[in-house]
C-alpha cells in the first residue's frame, strides 16, 4: 500500500491563517443593528437586493454637495478657486449627477413621485449652498476623509463627508466632522437619533486614534430640515446637530460597538440571523425588504405579491 | 527608531531571522528594484517589511505608498501584517503611535484604480457601473455587432475565419466544432466569448486603434467594431475591468492625477512617492505603463517582486516579458541613466530540501528555458534553508525516512484514482496527515468530467472522504438552482410556446430539465405551485404592450415588476426556506441572485436607463410576457449558463474547510502551500494556444511591442512549464504525481526535459 512508505512522517497540524475581518461604521455595524437577518442574507450570504433604490437620493445628495466643495476648492476646475458656487452651479452639478444615476438605472424607490422629490432634493442644495457654503466652505480640509482602526480582531472603518477647520482655529488645528443626512431630524430619544450620535461618537473615536486629540466638534446636517427656510434663508435649528463628545459617551458608543462585533461573530458562527424584535423593527427598512415576504417579525402584514 | 532596532523587534517577535538577500530588499534606498524571488522565499514578508520601514524609519508620508497585490485576498493579508508589526513597533517607541499605517494604499491594482479615481472623483469614471466577466459577456452580446444574432455574413465570415483560433471550437451549445471551411458563421456564444478576448486584448496589450485601422480588410472591422464597443459602454455608462486600467491612465495624464502623483506639499495631497508591486511575473503591458506612469516623478521609486518561472496568466494577457525586462521597460521610460538594482529572493523556505532540488532541476532540466527571454538573465539557483528539518521539527513533525518526492502509476485514470483515494484514507487513518485539508490535488481544470476532476472526486467520495471542489462548474445541476430557474420559466412562459421555438437544442433541452425539476418540487411544496399559479394568473390579466407594475406597500405606489422581484417571492416558500437554512445550498442561491441580477441591469442596445429586468407585456397580445424578452433570456443568460458553467460561489476568508479534501486549478493554488501535494494531467495538450497566436498577430500593433526572439512554440512550451513549476513548488513535506501507464511512456513536460532515467532515479515509484 503506497501510504505505508510515508510511516516515517508526521505532518503537525497547520495553523490556519486567519484574515482579520472589515467593519465597516455604516454598511456593517448599523445594517447589522438595523436588522440582522437582512444583514445576514445580503453582507454575508451574498444575496444581491432586487432594488437600489435606496441609494438614490443619498447618493445624489452627497455627490451634489461634494462638488460644491471641490468647486470652491478649485479641484474640478482652477478657475472657481475661492468661489461660492450659485444656484445656478448647484444646478448643473445636480442635472449632471442626476443623468449619470438615471443612466444607470439607480432611481427613486417611489416613481410616482419621483420628479417631486428630484425637486425638493434641488431645493434642499441650494438653500443648503446659500445657508451653509460661505461660512463652511473656506474651512473645508477634506472631504470623504477615511478612518481606520486596528481593533485586534478585527479593523473598523469609517468615511466621513467634511473634515473642517474649526472657526477660529488656526488651519491644521483639531477640526471638526459633518455628516449629511438625507433626512430629517429625528425624535431625541428615539433609536434612530441614538444611533446617528452613535455613529458620530465612533468616528471622533477613530479621529483622535488617527490624529491623537479628539475633534473639535461632531455635526450631523440633517438636509431635509432646510424645507422651512425657503422663506428666511436661515438655517431652521433642527437642522444642525452637534453631538457631544464626552469621553464617557464616546467609551459606552465603543463599547455597544465592540458589542455588536461580537454578536455579529456570534451570528456568523452558528450562522443564524434573527430578526430583531418588534419594537426595534424600522419601518422604512422593512417596506423595502426584499426578503419581508417570509420575515418572521412580520407574520402576514405583507400578502404576497404577483407581478 | 533605526532601522536595526526595528529589524529585531521584528525578528524577535516573529521568531525568524532575515537572511541577507531579504535584508538588502528591505533597507534598498531610492530608484528602482527588481527583486527576483523563488517560491517560498518569503517575498511578501519582505515587501511588508520594506514598506513598514519606509513609513516607520524614513518618515515616508503612508499616503504616498502604492502597495499591488494580484489578489484581494493578499492585499487584506499585507493590511493585516502591517498591522501586526506595527503594533509591536508601537510597544517600543510611542512617537510610532500617531502614524497611521492604513493611509497606505494596498489593494490589487484593480482595486486600487477604482478607489483612487473615486477618491479624485475622476468625471469620467464616477457613477460608472463596473461589469465583471458575466456582465461584460452579457454587455457584449446585447451591444456588440461582431456577436448580434443577424449579421452581416458577407462581413464577419472571412473575420472570424481569421480569428479561427478563437471561435474554432466545440460548443456545448451546438454540440459540434466550428471550422474555417464552414459557410455560417460561429454559434453565438462562441463569438461573444472570442470578441471579449479580441477587445480585453486590444486594451491590455495597448493597441494602436488607427495603426489597425488603416490595414484595412478584417483589422478595419475589428478596429471599428471595437471603437463602437468603447462608444455604448460610455453611453451607458459602463466599464469593464480592462477599461478601468486604461481610464486610470487617462486620469493619470489629467490635472487631478497630476495632483495625485505630485502632491501639492500638503499632508492630505503627498504625492506618490514608492510604488511597491508583487506578482510583478503576470503583469501586462497596460499595467506595466501605469506602473511606469506612477513612478514617473520623484526618484522613479518602483519596487517590482515576482518570479519568471512562476508566470500563470498569459490568458488574461500578462506576459512575463514585463518582468524579464523590467531593466530595459525602465530605462526606456526614463532614461539610460537610470540604474535599476537586480536582487535575488533565492532561499526557499517552504519545501523540503528535496522538493526544492527537484523544483529547480525540473525548470533547468528543459533546453527551451534557456533560450535568451525565457527567464530573467543570470538568475541564480533556488537553494534550500539549511534548518528546515530543525525547523520544521520544532514544529512537531516527524521526518523519519519517506519519499519526498514520488509517483504513483495506473493502468488506466480510474485505476489511479483508486489508489490515490486509497493513499489519502491510510494517510489519514494512520495520523500521517491530521486533516484532509492538509492535502491538495492540483489539476489543470477543475471541472468533474472524464478528463479532470471526475475519476479523482468519484474515487474520494467512494472512500467516503469529503471533496472540496467550489469550481467544479456543476452549479447548474443543483436542484435549488434548477427550482428557482425552472419556476420563474414556468411563470413567464407559462405553456412554453417561447421555449418551444428556441433553435439551439441545448438551451431548449436545459431550460425543459429545470421545468422538469420544478414540477416534480411543486407537486410536494402547494404554496410554491399556488405562488406560480398565481402568478401566472395575474399576468394573464395584463394589457398588450405594458410594462408589468406591482401595487405596493404603504407609500410606495408602484414600482416595474422584475425577474429578481419574482426570484425573492418564490424564494420566500418552501422548498426555498428549507433550502436557505442549509449554508451550501443558501449560498448558491445568493449566488443565482447575483446573476440574475447582472442580467436585470443589462441596458438594451440603443436605450439607455433601461434595464432586462424590467418585464413587459406582447405588443399586441394581453396577458403574455414579451416574447422577445423572452427569446433574450433564453438565448443571452441561459446560453451563456449553458455554455460557460458556472461555479460554486467561494468563501473569501478560507483556503479549504477543515474536514475536507481540496480540488484546485494550479491557478487557484497560486500564492498558497499545502504539507502532501498530488498533480495530474502530467502530459499537456501541447499545441499553441488561442491566447498565444492572438498575442502574436497583434504584436504588429502594438505601442511598445517587446522584443523577445521566442516563437510561439518556445513560449507555449514554458508556460507548461512554469504551470507545472508553479504546482510543484506547493508541496512543503511530499509532491506525488499521479500518472496513467500511458502517460508515463509518453513523458510529457510534466516529468522533465530530461531522459526517463532521471526522472526514475530522483523520483520514487510508489507500490
Ligand atoms: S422585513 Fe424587516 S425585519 Fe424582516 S428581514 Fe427585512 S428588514 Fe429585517
Amino acid at each position: 500500500m503506497p501510504w505505508q512508505k510515508f510511516l516515517g512522517l508526521k505532518v503537525p497540524s497547520s495553523q490556519s491563517a486567519f484574515l482579520k475581518r472589515r467593519y465597516s461604521v455604516t454598511t456593517d455595524i448599523r445594517s447589522f443593528q438595523l436588522c440582522s437577518r437582512q444583514y445576514g442574507h445580503f453582507a454575508v450570504r451574498g444575496y444581491a437586493p432586487a432594488h437600489s433604490v435606496q441609494i438614490y437620493y443619498g447618493t445624489l445628495i452627497h455627490q451634489v454637495l461634494d462638488r460644491a466643495h471641490a468647486h470652491y476648492a478649485g479641484l474640478r476646475d482652477p478657475e472657481t478657486e475661492g468661489q461660492f458656487p450659485t444656484n445656478q452651479d448647484i444646478e448643473n452639478y445636480f442635472d449632471e449627477v442626476d443623468q449619470a444615476l438615471r443612466v444607470r438605472g439607480v432611481q427613486s424607490v417611489r416613481s410616482s413621485t419621483q420628479a417631486a422629490e428630484r425637486k425638493a432634493a434641488l431645493r434642499r442644495l441650494k438653500l443648503f449652498n446659500q445657508i451653509e457654503g460661505p461660512e463652511l466652505y473656506p474651512r473645508v480640509r477634506d472631504t470623504e476623509y477615511r478612518l481606520q482602526s486596528d481593533q485586534g480582531d478585527y479593523l473598523l472603518y469609517g468615511t466621513v463627508d467634511v473634515l473642517a477647520d474649526s472657526p477660529g482655529w488656526l488651519p491644521g488645528m483639531k477640526g471638526e466632522i459633518w455628516d449629511y443626512k438625507g433626512a430629517n431630524r429625528p425624535e431625541p430619544n428615539t433609536e434612530k437619533f441614538h444611533q446617528y450620535e452613535f455613529q458620530m461618537l465612533v468616528y471622533a473615536e477613530l479621529y483622535r486614534e488617527r490624529n491623537g486629540y479628539y475633534p473639535e466638534r461632531a455635526i450631523l446636517y440633517f438636509l431635509n430640515e432646510l424645507d422651512t427656510a425657503e422663506e428666511s434663508q436661515i438655517r431652521p435649528p433642527e437642522a444642525l446637530l452637534e453631538v457631544p463628545l464626552d469621553p464617557k459617551r464616546i467609551e459606552v458608543a465603543l463599547y455597544i460597538f465592540k458589542s455588536t462585533v461580537s454578536d455579529i461573530e456570534k451570528c456568523r458562527r452558528k450562522d443564524e440571523w434573527p430578526e430583531p424584535q418588534a419594537e426595534l423593527l424600522d419601518k422604512n427598512t422593512c417596506d423595502i425588504c426584499d426578503i419581508r415576504w417570509n420575515c418572521p417579525a412580520h407574520v402576514g402584514k405583507y400578502p404576497m405579491r404577483y407581478p | 527608531m533605526n532601522l536595526q532596532e526595528m529589524l529585531a523587534v521584528i525578528e524577535e517577535k516573529s521568531g525568524r531571522e532575515l537572511n541577507e538577500e531579504q535584508k538588502a530588499v528591505v533597507t534598498h534606498g531610492p530608484g528602482p528594484l527588481w527583486v527576483i524571488a523563488g517560491p517560498g522565499s518569503g517575498k511578501s514578508e519582505v515587501l511588508v517589511l520594506r514598506c513598514l520601514k519606509l513609513v516607520c524609519i524614513d518618515n515616508v508620508t503612508p499616503k504616498s505608498i502604492i502597495l499591488t497585490t494580484f489578489t484581494k485576498k493578499a492585499a487584506k493579508n499585507i493590511q493585516d501584517r502591517l498591522a501586526i508589526y506595527k503594533s509591536y513597533l508601537d510597544q517600543v517607541d510611542k512617537d510610532l503611535r500617531n502614524v497611521d499605517l492604513f493611509q497606505v494604499r494596498v489593494g490589487t491594482l484593480h482595486s486600487l484604480c477604482n478607489d483612487i479615481m473615486q477618491e479624485y472623483r475622476y468625471v469620467d469614471y464616477q457613477n460608472y457601473r463596473l461589469l465583471d466577466d458575466i456582465d461584460q459577456s452579457l454587455f457584449i452580446y446585447e451591444h456588440s455587432d461582431l456577436a448580434s444574432s443577424q449579421p452581416s455574413r458577407h462581413l464577419y465570415l472571412p473575420f472570424w475565419r481569421h480569428f479561427h483560433m478563437l471561435v474554432g471550437k466545440y460548443s456545448v451549445l451546438t454540440g459540434y466544432k466550428w471550422g474555417r471551411s464552414q459557410n455560417y458563421l460561429p454559434n453565438r456564444w462562441l463569438r461573444v466569448n472570442a470578441t471579449v478576448s479580441l477587445f480585453n486584448r486590444i486594451v491590455q496589450d495597448r493597441i494602436d486603434i488607427s495603426q489597425m485601422r488603416s490595414e484595412g480588410g478584417i483589422w478595419e472591422t475589428l478596429a471599428n467594431e471595437y471603437e463602437a464597443y468603447q462608444n455604448s459602454l460610455e453611453l451607458n455608462r459602463s466599464c469593464d475591468f480592462a477599461h478601468l486600467q486604461l481610464k486610470f491612465l487617462c486620469f493619470l495624464n489629467s490635472p487631478s492625477g497630476s495632483l495625485f502623483l505630485k502632491g501639492d506639499g500638503s499632508l492630505y495631497q503627498p504625492g506618490i512617492h514608492h510604488v511597491l508591486v508583487d506578482e510583478y511575473q503576470d503583469t501586462n503591458p497596460i499595467q506595466e505603463e501605469i506602473y511606469l506612469q506612477l513612478a514617473k516623478y520623484l526618484r522613479h521609486n518602483l519596487c517590482v517582486v515576482g518570479d519568471d518561472d512562476q508566470a500563470l496568466y498569459r490568458f488574461r494577457g500578462g506576459t512575463v516579458d514585463c518582468m524579464v525586462n523590467f531593466d530595459s521597460a525602465c530605462q526606456s521610460a526614463w532614461g539610460d541613466q537610470v540604474k535599476v538594482t537586480q536582487r535575488p529572493l533565492s532561499i526557499n523556505y517552504r519545501s523540503h530540501p528535496k522538493i526544492v532540488n527537484w523544483c529547480d532541476e525540473y525548470i533547468r532540466s528543459f533546453s527551451v528555458m534557456s533560450k535568451p527571454g525565457a527567464r530573467v538573465p543570470n538568475k541564480s539557483s533556488l537553494s534550500s534553508d539549511q534548518y528546515w528539518n530543525t525547523r520544521r521539527r520544532s514544529q512537531g513533525a516527524e521526518l523519519d525516512n519517506y519519499p519526498v518526492v514520488s509517483y504513483l502509476v495506473g493502468q488506466s485514470s480510474e485505476e489511479v484514482a483508486n489508489r490515490f483515494a486509497e493513499m489519502v484514507t491510510g494517510l489519514l487513518a494512520n495520523g500521517i496527515i491530521k486533516d484532509l485539508s492538509q492535502c491538495v490535488l492540483l489539476l489543470k481544470s477543475t471541472r468533474s468530467t472524464d478528463n479532470f476532476a471526475g475519476p479523482y472526486q468519484a474515487a474520494l467520495e467512494q472512500q467516503e472522504i469529503s471533496v472540496y471542489n467550489p469550481r467544479s462548474r456543476t452549479f447548474l445541476q443543483e436542484t435549488e438552482i434548477q427550482t428557482a430557474l425552472g419556476a420563474l420559466v414556468r411563470i413567464l412562459d407559462p405553456d412554453q410556446t417561447v421555449l418551444s421555438r428556441v433553435r439551439t437544442q441545448n438551451v431548449r433541452r436545459t431550460i425543459e430539465g429545470w421545468t422538469q425539476t420544478y414540477t416534480e418540487l411543486a407537486d410536494r411544496n402547494d404554496d410554491l405551485l399556488n405562488y406560480v399559479n398565481r402568478a401566472i394568473n395575474r399576468i394573464e390579466q395584463i394589457p398588450a404592450n405594458t410594462t408589468v407594475t406591482q401595487l405596493a406597500t404603504q407609500g410606495v405606489t408602484e414600482i416595474p415588476a422584475t425577474i429578481q422581484e419574482i426570484f425573492y417571492h418564490m424564494i420566500s416558500l418552501e422548498p426555498f426556506t428549507t433550502w436557505q437554512q442549509d449554508a451550501e445550498r443558501t449560498v448558491r442561491l445568493g449566488k443565482l441572485s447575483q446573476v440574475l441580477e447582472s442580467y436585470c441591469l443589462l441596458p438594451f442596445s440603443g436605450n439607455e436607463g433601461s434595464s432586462r429586468g424590467n418585464l413587459r407585456t406582447e405588443r399586441t397580445r394581453r396577458g403574455r410576457i414579451n416574447s422577445g424578452q423572452l427569446n433574450h433570456l433564453y438565448y443571452s443568460l441561459v446560453g451563456l449558463l449553458v455554455s460557460e458553467g458556472l461555479n460554486d460561489p467561494e468563501d473569501e476568508e478560507i483556503i479549504c474547510p477543515p474536514g475536507q479534501f481540496p480540488i484546485m486549478t494550479v491557478h487557484q493554488a497560486k500564492g498558497l502551500e499545502f504539507p502532501f501535494v498530488f498533480v495530474s494531467n502530467l502530459v499537456p495538450d501541447r499545441r499553441v494556444g488561442a491566447e498565444l497566436q492572438l498575442e502574436d498577430t497583434m504584436r504588429q500593433f502594438q505601442t511598445n511591442p517587446s522584443l523577445s526572439g521566442l516563437t510561439n512554440r518556445d513560449r507555449a512550451d514554458q508556460d507548461w512549464i512554469r504551470f507545472f513549476y508553479v504546482a510543484y513548488s506547493r508541496a512543503i513535506y511530499s509532491l506525488v504525481l499521479l500518472t496513467t501507464t500511458n502517460e508515463f511512456e509518453k513523458q510529457g513536460i510534466g516529468f522533465g526535459g530530461y531522459v526517463r532515467k532521471w526522472f526514475t532515479d530522483e523520483v520514487q515509484q510508489l507500490t
